[in-house]
């Protein structure tokens, strides 16, 4: 077999050569398809990825824990106690990378011309910054500093909103755990960036500077954790419940739902095109190894005179096609590497970012080809076209010598 | 020319079925291009118009007239007055069928314990139900009617959210426009589920009159929403709302300024869609154009003797030409026929895209879709492929004008 390949090969490749026109038409036929398949892919992973990533690095991260009822009515009275015990045990466990409790309800801010609804958080931001990337979205002034800081930081967007600035006092009313309506004032201590909705939505102050605003002690509204890289979230998830299991523990497929059916769908996105653009390849290729074929029939005829096996001239056939194919998607790959180096800092929607931010994803979308995904597809395109080829080269297997060689 | 015409055309015919085969196979590649982007684009603009459609319908209007500076800064402050006459002005005009003032303030709403902030709406509920669907949403108690003095209604999330119920109260507080405090009790007649989170959530409406007296808003309204029998309608009477709102020195705002987000949503998806039709439509022109280049070669010596026997390279580049022209209009036609076929079979029946219903009502959108077939959807996609494959012709065609009876004839 291998002596064989040896003795085909070199002749498909010159094969291949004479006639370069044709031969670099269907390189360029094959290259574009598998191009338009991984550019397909890219850009959904990019787009998916980054709608994960600003939804769960912004506040969500991969799993949380309420008091029962609390999704569906964030109020102050579906509350937590600080986790101690089984739950204490799962969250330190390795098991868990990171959590962080947070108070956090609806609250209304005050500034001296504006009033507007938010979410209020009072947050710990040693425990923070470990699964939320908010604090380090900080652009003005500085994130908090400790549990007690009396701070409060907001998103950019909502300052211009409120027409207020880094320094300036602003009133947050809520309600407390005895019922009435606090207020408070705090100053203005950072302004964060990010995904517009979230800039809106979230004010953070210190953990305790929060629960004693709320008159809670020392109870929680959540805890937001990431789980170990290297273990499946549902494992943990489970874990949780068994240790609390009085508590609602949902990972980020329930509490971000466009996120998960992005992941999901986009994956029989890619499927479909790759079917598409895989009939035209195939098309384009047994049209051009047909005609390469029919040219060569008295040549096949000659070689069959000479003693060549049938079964020999179909490999040889076959070979062509693999290897005509094979460059062609080499070359695809390669064209879909050059097309990511403008992109390799990420790729600004700029003046598009509402609309991607509507459907949950950041600004910036950072395109990377995934090498599983190109080794994957190239083979698939590969195998599949070498599959086409054999049609052709059948055709060229059954040439009769005698037929084959009066012909003119 | 129509001689010329006359005389190539059956000899193009002719060339293209020498080899059914390949003629066969090219047929397929262009019609099931062409079939795929009728169906696409019947699909996309469908869901963009239904998108577009069913989020203003539910409340924003299919336009609206707004204070200079309002869409930017929206502020009690910046007020319509007279709003009555203009509203009435502008269903004078064609294509608007009604017009509803609005006041749009802010205020924390409370019950008992419970309080939260949310956007106070006062409406007239004649005018309203004409624009907004809300009123269709209510499903415990009823919508605002006319004669109502102290009535509210409120999204299901909120009313939840406050532990309110129908025909309880609930109490308003907040800023009114001369600065003062506005505060009032309202009765709940109605509860809404849009399935809409930020409308559910936020909004509370409450009869117009009744909104301008606790706001300090006598005679005045914030916006004006307008409806008319359909976008489209309400789109192409926006020149004549615009100079009708000038007269009052107030600006006629379109769907794109009141829905920024989904106006920028759907130029990001029309743009990567375009990106992957023109790959679509690259690769099947490179596979046309090989076929057509392979049998120009093939044929070098026939061209040969044509020429000796004195047609001109012009006339023979021209056949050559016609032969692509005519496999991609009938490639065309087909893909035509059947992407049609497939898109009007859909447009009865809908397609429905299981498990989606929830995440798509966020976006306030149905669960089944219909595609449209119209004008530009149907032949957008066979122009643009007719058009690149008529400009790749140029190469085979500069190939055979440039051959010379005496090399042709020696080609091998």
């Amino acid at each position: 077999m291998i002596g064989r390949l040896s003795l085909l090969a070199p002749v498909a490749w010159r094969n291949l050569w004479r006639n370069p026109r044709r031969t670099l038409i269907t390189l360029l036929v094959v290259a574009v398809g598998v191009w338009s398949i991984l550019m397909f892919d890219v850009m959904l992973k990019a787009w998916t990825t980054s709608s994960k990533e600003a939804s769960l690095r912004t506040l969500t991260g991969e799993a949380q824990i309420h008091a029962t009822g609390y999704l569906d009515d964030p109020n102050i009275v579906h509350r937590l106690p600080k986790p101690d015990g089984a739950i204490l045990r799962v969250l330190n466990s390795p098991k868990v990378d990171g959590w962080a409790a947070r108070v956090r309800v609806p609250a209304i801010i005050q500034s001296e011309y504006r009033t507007r609804a938010m979410t209020f958080l009072g947050v710990s931001p040693q425990d923070e910054k470990k699964i939320s990337d908010l604090p380090s979205q900080v652009v003005s002034g500085r994130y908090l500093r400790s549990d007690a800081d009396i701070g409060i930081v907001i998103g950019r967007d909502l300052a211009d909103k409120l027409k207020t600035r880094l320094g300036k006092r602003v009133i947050v009313m809520a309600q407390t755990a005895d019922g009435h309506l606090a207020e408070a004032s705090y100053t203005i201590v950072g302004e964060f960036d990010g995904p517009v909705p979230a800039q809106d939505e979230f004010s953070f102050t210190g953990f305790r500077t929060a629960q004693r605003m709320l008159g809670i002690g020392g109870d929680i509204s959540e805890i937001s954790l990431d789980g170990a890289k290297m273990l499946p979230l549902d494992g943990v998830v489970a874990a949780l419940k068994r240790a609390a299991p009085s508590r609602d523990v949902e990972p980020w497929t329930v509490l971000v739902p466009l996120a998960y059916t992005m992941e999901t769908f986009s994956q029989s996105y890619i499927f479909v095109w790759l079917m598409i653009m895989f009939v035209l390849m195939a098309i384009g290729i047994v049209n051009t190894q047909l005609m390469a074929v029919f040219e060569r029939t008295r040549e096949f005829g000659l070689l069959q005179a000479l003693g060549m096996r049938p079964g020999l001239i179909l490999l040889q056939v076959a070979l062509e096609s693999a290897l005509l194919i094979g460059i062609g998607v080499v070359v695809g790959v390669v064209l879909m590497l050059a097309t990511l180096i403008p992109f390799r800092n990420g790729l600004d929607l700029g003046f598009l970012a509402a609309g991607s931010e509507m459907f949950g994803a950041g600004r910036v979308l950072y395109p990377q080809l995934d090498p599983g995904d190109a080794v994957r597809f190239s083979l698939i395109v590969w195998v599949l076209g070498i599959g086409a080829a054999l049609w052709p080269a059948r055709m060229a297997s059954r040439t009769e010598p005698i037929v084959a060689m009066g012909e003119n | 020319m129509i001689g010329r015409l006359a005389l190539l055309a059956p000899m193009a015919w002719r060339n293209l079925w020498r080899n059914p085969r390949r003629t066969l196979l090219s047929l397929l590649s262009i019609s099931l291009v062409v079939a795929i982007l009728v169906f696409m684009l019947s699909f996309q603009l469908s869901i963009y118009a239904t998108m577009k459609q069913n989020t203003l319908r539910i409340f924003d209007g299919y336009a609206q007239f707004r204070p200079e500076g309002y869409t930017a800064d929206p502020t009690l402050d910046r007020t319509i007055s007279h709003p009555g006459r203009l509203a009435g002005e502008a269903t004078a005009i064609d294509g608007v069928t009604a017009a509803a003032p609005r006041v749009n303030a802010f205020a924390i709403l409370a019950n008992g314990e419970r309080s939260y902030g949310a956007a106070v709406i006062g409406v007239d509920p004649a005018g309203e139900a004409k624009i907004s669907s809300i009123g269709s949403m209510i499903h415990n108690g009823r919508y605002l009617e006319p004669a109502d003095r102290d009535t509210a209604i409120l999204g299901d999330m909120l009313a939840r959210n406050l532990g309110l119920s129908v025909g309880k109260k609930v109490t308003l507080l907040g800023a009114a426009r001369d600065g003062s405090v506005a505060a009032d009790v309202l009765r709940v007649v109605g509860i809404y589920h849009s399935g809409i989170p930020e409308l559910d959530r936020s909004i509370l409406e409450m009869p117009l009159s009744r909104a301008q007296d606790t706001f300090a808003m006598t005679g005045r309204a914030n916006t004006i929403a307008l409806g008319g029998p359909s976008l489209g309608a309400v789109d192409d009477a926006l020149p004549a709302l615009k100079t009708l709102g000038r007269r009052y020195g107030v600006s006629a705002v379109d769907w794109s300024a009141m829905e920024p987000a989904m106006r920028d949503a759907i130029t990001l998806d029309i743009s990567i869609g375009l990106l992957m039709y023109a790959t679509l439509i690259a690769v099947v022109a490179f596979i046309i154009l090989n076929t057509l280049l392979m049998s120009v070669l093939e044929r070098t010596r026939e061209f040969g003797t044509l020429l000796a026997v004195g047609m001109r390279p012009g006339l023979i580049g021209q056949m050559v030409w016609i032969e692509l022209l005519g496999l991609a209009l009938f490639g065309c036609v087909i893909g035509f026929a059947v992407g049609a076929a497939v898109t009007l079979q859909f447009e009865r029946h809908g397609i429905a895209f299981s498990g989606m219903d929830r995440l798509f009502a966020q976006f306030g959108l149905p669960s089944r879709f219909y595609p449209a077939l119209t004008p530009f959807s149907a032949l957008a996609g066979p122009g643009a492929i007719l058009l690149s494959i008529a400009i790749g012709g140029i190469v085979p065609y500069l190939r055979v004008a440039r051959l010379t009876a005496a090399s042709a004839m020696r080609a091998t």
